[in-house]
């Protein structure tokens, strides 16, 4: 058995039973945290606003796989959008972005194509175009955010356009409407909160990227309540909550699950906020755990649950979407920290050898990186970076004869281009000059850009010169893409629950219908050279490998978090050796499976990897005695 | 200067595997006319320029200190050149940003050096590195939507 | 997070002392070389061989720490190093005038006897103060002034505790009042900055730019010109204050006494004993404690967040982030008009300073110079003692993380208790004889302009 680092932890330790079907890392965590929430809780924080303050876990809504929006009618009955769009309790509505509900019960419901107003959950007042990402209603205004971060406010009444702006807050994920006609934006990648007035005119602007109180990281949602304006931050794992007239940090509660699953109170990726009209209980969407918990009004002298951090260590990194691998190296995002992480795979087991970059917006700073492909040949690898809105070229300085050894010195910045130019290169080959990057993959020295904008396959040459740009049929969606070998592409279509194959002149060859083997929502594409196909199920978490004609040849993972399970399994490759390496988001780790069999090989993370499995399905399994006090224990 | 913050300094460039090839044509031949006369008690003369090549190729990058020694925590001058390999003119727009960056510390300067160009060259004012270690410093050659890199490898002793 | 003492990776604990021979320690021993006569009751023979021990790198580290130099020129000062301005910043510095109630002066939380400090966790003004008063001896040195840096010099730095309501609670205004009111103040003013085209008819009694809305209004009546004129009163103080703080000098301390002597080639082992020299080869060695406290001021003037503790859950003190906006935006900062070198090096690096979020929550390294005379410690002055302080680097007990999934940038050091012992003694040889003021205990016997 190979090994470089061991979980030094005892599974008879385990707590079992406690909140169902925990990870190995929760079990330990839960146990620490019933032995010192009380005094860390007790302990709490100084609150700036004791009165009036939301946060008081009170439960937790399970299985809804990756919802888009969360909202609640006055009535207190929270509406979700599911992961393809539809509204809940109304199965045949697909497609839509945004949802957002007001206190009069008027529902405002936003597409890639148009913005509805309905009045409760029926009568449809008005639909108008364009659509857009977010959207939100109050008094008289209706606030619409496009995708291209342009802004626009709308009559309430007759949805006719009052103002409009385009492209004010390129990667903008939320916008949140006011009684006085005006709106905060949430502008996610540049970690900030942005007060407009009915005019459009940007009144004030707060915050930074960062971890520390009042600070930023990824706002996604926005929801206000009385002189309160409530922030989901997804990669600080947090809601905060600022004083609605300037956004001055007041509290912040659900710190920090550091382990998947964790909940209670502690929150993993919130992506949606809802918050009840009488503002007594807030609703906290976490897609990524396929659930949202609720939370109610804290007593006087109690603390949010989560206002503080837990005081233990859980998982140490977690990974973006996507993993470039070519020869000796493998690559991802690490989106907390905005580093670049690499592994060197000449040992079988993937060895952590760097780290490099970090947040900011200087030359070698990265922003929200889409995409990450390898070419090995070179030791070059290129970032997409949809939050600084560039293409980045690293090298990696190193004695490939050399013994491994983590070198925080090896990445080298090299090079950076603006998607811009990149799209002027684009338009000279007669492409369409707007681009919306996608994907980036690597082969044979060549980088193969996918474009959901035009839609587009784009090959450059690591000068990001422009070699050509292929035309994907009008309205394709799609998501990720694998270069075959031989020439030609596949390309993944979660939301269209399909696979395109397209050869190497740019024509679809067949489409495959991953719905048919089980995979609802294809996410991850790879192509071995006999032509076999690997497929990750968002949905499903599971991965599956099919020959040329759609058979299943193997299928590998299941939901959960032991060794060969899967969580919103994401990018995946195919390695020199054979193996199929399949980025384990949800787990906070990558695994390498077999292609023929679907049998797990390897799960790795930064700092530590395993060939022979450590995590039991069993250990997982619910028991139904509880805990006595002698089992809640740990070993460091 | 203070002799007690002069330590001693090594560095060494670094060069991308595809782009040696470009070295051997001086981008600053002496002797360089310079805009000071003295900086802080030195005659840039007297300073050898440390020449590179950007990561991609495209530029031929050279800088000095205008100090004798580097020093830790103590703000300094430093002067750039630039010509592009080709040989074709480095145009009016041309930006240069100059940083410095300890990754295995995770942060970089405390502040943003003042970067003003005279005729050719580039004075750079106000570069502070404030801890004692490996230190990279980099010079971006911004030529509008590209950015390129130049990296010298600096070890600040205490 | 932007402080490391090691990196994890690399870092080894000492097995033992490397013996490593130095040229210099062999044939010299003799230490009785003069500089050092006052101490040598304090050595035992075998000390010696401690200071023979030393790794090359620690001798050049200690050795290139000491002697704390003359206090660097301050280009934006023109009175910096003035005698009649120091004189007059002297009287003003204990002056209870200054103040917004008549009676709190500079020295009542800069103690000549507590080498200007006040041996209070938080300092007690017309308020409690946020922050724990850091000591003014041999702080000429530093590049930014206060925890936070929101200064880049002494003198514009001493109108900010002067106006802070919970410090002396006075304003800029007020102290043109002064130098107006008071003639025998007005004639030593004239004398070093010239005539004071003000009229104290003029003036209202408290106007400044910030604080209460009375005072704020007040300032916004006046006329621009008025304005700049009471700055420009304000920030003369201001350059008298700093010329007397820059004679606070703490002087050689038995640290540089050792330097000296080991730098001429002697041995040093008279004026050091084994357990401070011990604590000598940790600090400079692997206790890396030198990486930030480096120089002969033992401190790089920067600022590290090294997580201290909160009590109470969440911090809330954002440090330098804060303070780098206030440096930015100071109307009396190196770049600004009062300054007398406005595009020189300290203005170039004031202009220059990132706001940068990852300074959240750091603090200025404060130079360990008479550190065995300034406790408690710590920006919140939340740690007693010494021996605190190097617990907490041992341990890491406590220490704030706020990112997600990183790990601690701050190694714990791991200490035993013998190592916090010698480390503590070491770092008590560095408090030299001090400054040698004589307080001015009463007010100046006032010479009213209307008598």
């Amino acid at each position: 058995m190979r090994l470089y680092r061991i979980l030094s932890l005892d599974r008879r330790t385990f707590l079992r039973g406690r909140v169902g079907v925990l990870d190995f890392y929760g079990a330990l965590i839960v146990s620490l945290l019933l032995l010192n929430a009380a005094p860390i809780e007790a302990a709490g924080t100084r609150p700036r606003d004791e009165t009036n303050r939301l946060g008081r876990f009170a439960s937790q809504v399970e299985a809804l796989d990756e919802a888009r929006a969360i909202a609640v009618r006055p009535n207190g009955e929270v509406v979700i959008l599911d992961s393809f769009g539809a509204i809940s309790g109304e199965p045949e509505s697909s497609g839509f972005r945004d949802l957002a509900i007001d206190a009069e019960d008027r529902w405002v419901l936003i597409d890639d194509a148009s913005v509805q107003c309905r009045l409760g959950a029926g009568e449809l007042r008005w639909t108008v175009e364009p659509g857009g990402i977010g959207v939100d209603i109050s008094g008289p205004s209706v606030w619409a955010l496009d995708d291209d971060g342009g802004v626009r406010r709308r009559d309430a009444a007759t949805g006719a356009e009052l103002a409009a702006r385009p492209a004010m807050f390129p990667g903008a994920r939320a916008i949140v409407a006011l009684s006085d006609g005006g709106a905060w934006v949430a502008d996610t990648d540049r970690h900030r909160l942005v007060r407009l007035d009915a005019q459009l005119n940007e009144v004030r602007s707060i915050g930074d990227r960062g971890a520390f109180p009042g600070l930023l990281n990824t706002p996604v949602d926005l929801a206000v309540n009385g002189e309160h304006l409530f922030v989901a931050d997804k990669l600080n794992h947090r809601v905060s909550v600022h004083r609605l007239a300037d956004a001055a940090f007041l509290y912040q509660w659900g710190m920090h699950a550091v382990i998947p699953r964790e909940g209670e109170g502690r929150i993993h990726y919130p992506e949606g906020i809802a918050i009840t009209p009488d503002g007594e209980q807030a609703f906290v969407l976490e897609s990524f755990e396929r659930r949202y918990q609720v939370f109610e009004r804290v007593a006087e002298g109690e603390s949010p649950t989560g206002s503080v951090l837990p005081q233990i260590k859980g998982v140490q990194s977690h990974f973006g979407s996507d993993v470039g691998a070519d020869g000796d190296l493998l690559a991802m995002w690490d989106p907390e920290s905005s580093s670049a992480v690499v592994f060197d795979l000449t040992f079988g087991i993937p060895i952590h050898v760097t780290t490099f970059s970090r947040g900011g917006d200087g030359p070698a700073n990265f922003g929200r990186i889409q995409a990450v492909g390898v070419d090995a040949g070179r030791q070059e690898i290129f970032f997409l970076d949809r939050g600084l809105r560039r293409i980045s070229k690293w090298r990696l300085a190193r004695d490939r004869e050399a013994a491994l050894k983590m070198d925080p010195f090896m990445g080298r910045f090299i090079r950076s281009w603006s998607e811009s130019l990149l799209g002027t290169r684009v338009a000279a080959k007669g492409g369409d000059p707007q681009l919306d990057l996608r994907d980036l993959v690597i082969r044979d020295g060549i980088l193969n850009l996918l474009d959901a904008a035009g839609p587009s396959i784009i090959t450059t040459d690591n000068q990001l010169q422009v070699s050509s740009v292929y035309a994907l049929p009008e309205g394709t969606m799609p998501a990720q893409i694998a270069v075959r070998a031989g020439g030609g592409w596949l390309v993944s279509e979660p939301s269209q629950g399909r696979v395109l194959v397209i050869d190497a002149a740019g024509a679809i060859e067949r489409t495959i219908i991953s719905s048919t083997f089980g995979v609802v929502r294809p996410f991850g594409v790879a192509a071995l050279p006999d032509g076999r196909i690997a497929i990750s199920g968002r949905h499903s978490d599971f991965f599956v490998v099919i020959d040329g004609d759609d058979q299943v040849q193997a299928r590998g993972g299941e939901r959960g978090s032991w060794d060969g399970a899967l969580w919103m399994p994401a990018g995946l490759e195919f390695l020199p050796d054979g193996g199929l390496v399949v980025l384990d988001q949800g787990n906070h780790r990558a695994q390498v499976f077999d292609p023929d069999t679907g049998a797990w090989r390897i799960s790795f993370s930064l700092g530590q990897g395993h060939d022979r499995p450590l995590l039991l399905r069993s250990d997982f399994e619910p028991t139904t005695e509880e805990p006595s006090d002698a089992e809640i224990e740990v070993t460091p | 200067m203070k002799q007690s913050a002069c330590v001693p300094w090594l560095m060494a460039g670094w060069v991308g595997s595809s782009v040696l090839l470009g070295c051997d044509r001086p981008v600053a031949e002496a002797p360089v006319e310079t805009s000071e006369a003295m900086v802080d008690g030195v005659a840039p003369g007297d300073i050898e320029w440390q020449e590179g090549v950007s990561g991609d190729g495209t530029w031929m990058v050279a800088w000095r200190p205008l100090v004798l020694n580097l020093p830790v925590s103590e703000p300094f001058s430093a002067e750039v050149r630039l010509a592009r390999a080709d040989g074709s003119p480095t145009d009016a727009g041309i930006k240069v940003f100059l940083d410095a960056e300890m990754p295995h510390h995770g942060h970089g300067m405390n502040v943003v050096p003042r970067v003003t160009r005279r005729g050719d060259v580039w004075l750079v004012e106000g570069i502070l590195m404030h801890m004692p270690g490996r230190w990279e410093l980099s010079i971006d050659v911004i030529d509008g939507d590209e950015t390129e890199r130049s990296q010298w490898t600096v070890q600040l002793e205490r | 997070m932007n402080v490391y003492f090691s990196i994890s990776n690399n870092r080894k604990r000492p097995v033992g002392w490397v013996i490593l021979a130095v040229l210099f320690a062999v044939g010299c021993e003799d230490p009785g070389q003069g500089t050092a006569t006052n101490v040598a009751t304090e050595i035992t023979p075998s000390q010696r061989e401690e200071n023979a021990t030393f790794d090359p790198a620690v001798l050049r580290r200690a050795l290139t720490s000491s002697p704390l130099p003359e206090p660097p020129s301050d280009a934006t000062n023109q009175y910096a190093d003035d005698p009649h301005a120091a004189e007059l910043g002297r009287s003003l510095f204990f002056d209870p005038r200054l103040s917004g109630n008549g009676e709190v002066s500079c020295a009542t939380c800069h103690q000549p006897d507590l080498w200007f400090t006040d041996g209070l966790k938080k300092s007690k003004g017309l308020g409690t103060a946020d922050r724990h008063a850091p000591t003014l001896v041999d702080a000429a040195h530093h590049r930014w002034f206060n925890w936070d840096g929101r200064s880049d010099s002494m003198w514009g730095h001493t109108i900010r505790p002067i106006e802070n309501p919970l410090e002396m609670g006075g304003d800029r205004t007020m102290l043109a009042r002064l130098v107006l009111e008071d003639l025998t103040l007005k004639n030593r003013y004239q004398a070093i900055f010239g005539a004071i085209p003000l009229s104290i008819s003029d003036l209202p009694a408290t106007a400044r730019p910030g604080g209460d809305s009375d005072s704020v209004e007040a300032w916004e009546r006046l006329a621009p010109i008025d304005q700049d004129r009471i700055n420009r009163v304000a920030a003369n103080i201001g350059k008298s204050l700093a010329a007397f703080q820059r004679t606070l000098q703490g002087g050689l301390s038995r640290f540089d006494r050792w330097a000296a002597v080991v730098a001429e080639g002697g041995d040093g082992g008279s004026i050091l004993n084994a357990s401070e020299l011990r604590g000598l080869g940790l600090f400079f060695g692997e206790a890396e404690c030198w990486e930030c406290h480096s120089g002969p001021l033992l401190s790089d003037g920067e600022f590290h967040n090294i997580g201290i503790p909160v009590a109470d859950g969440l911090p809330t003190d954002s440090g330098r982030y804060e303070g780098s906006l206030l440096v930015r935006e100071d109307a009396f900062n190196a770049a600004g008009r009062y300054s007398d070198d406005v595009d020189g090096r300290q203005a170039i690096l004031s202009r220059g300073v990132k706001r940068d979020p990852e300074a959240w929550g750091a603090f200025r390294t404060p130079t360990l110079r008479g550190v065995g005379r300034t406790a408690p410690y710590m920006h919140d002055g939340s740690m007693p003692d010494l021996e605190s302080v190097l617990h907490f680097y041992s341990t890491l007990e406590g220490a704030v993380q706020l990112g997600h999934h990183q790990e601690s940038v701050l190694t714990p050091l791991d200490l035993d208790v013998g190592e916090i012992e010698d480390l503590a003694a070491f770092l008590r040889t560095l408090t030299g004889p001090g400054p040698q003021i004589e307080a001015l205990e009463s007010v100046p016997e006032m010479e009213s302009s209307s008598s």
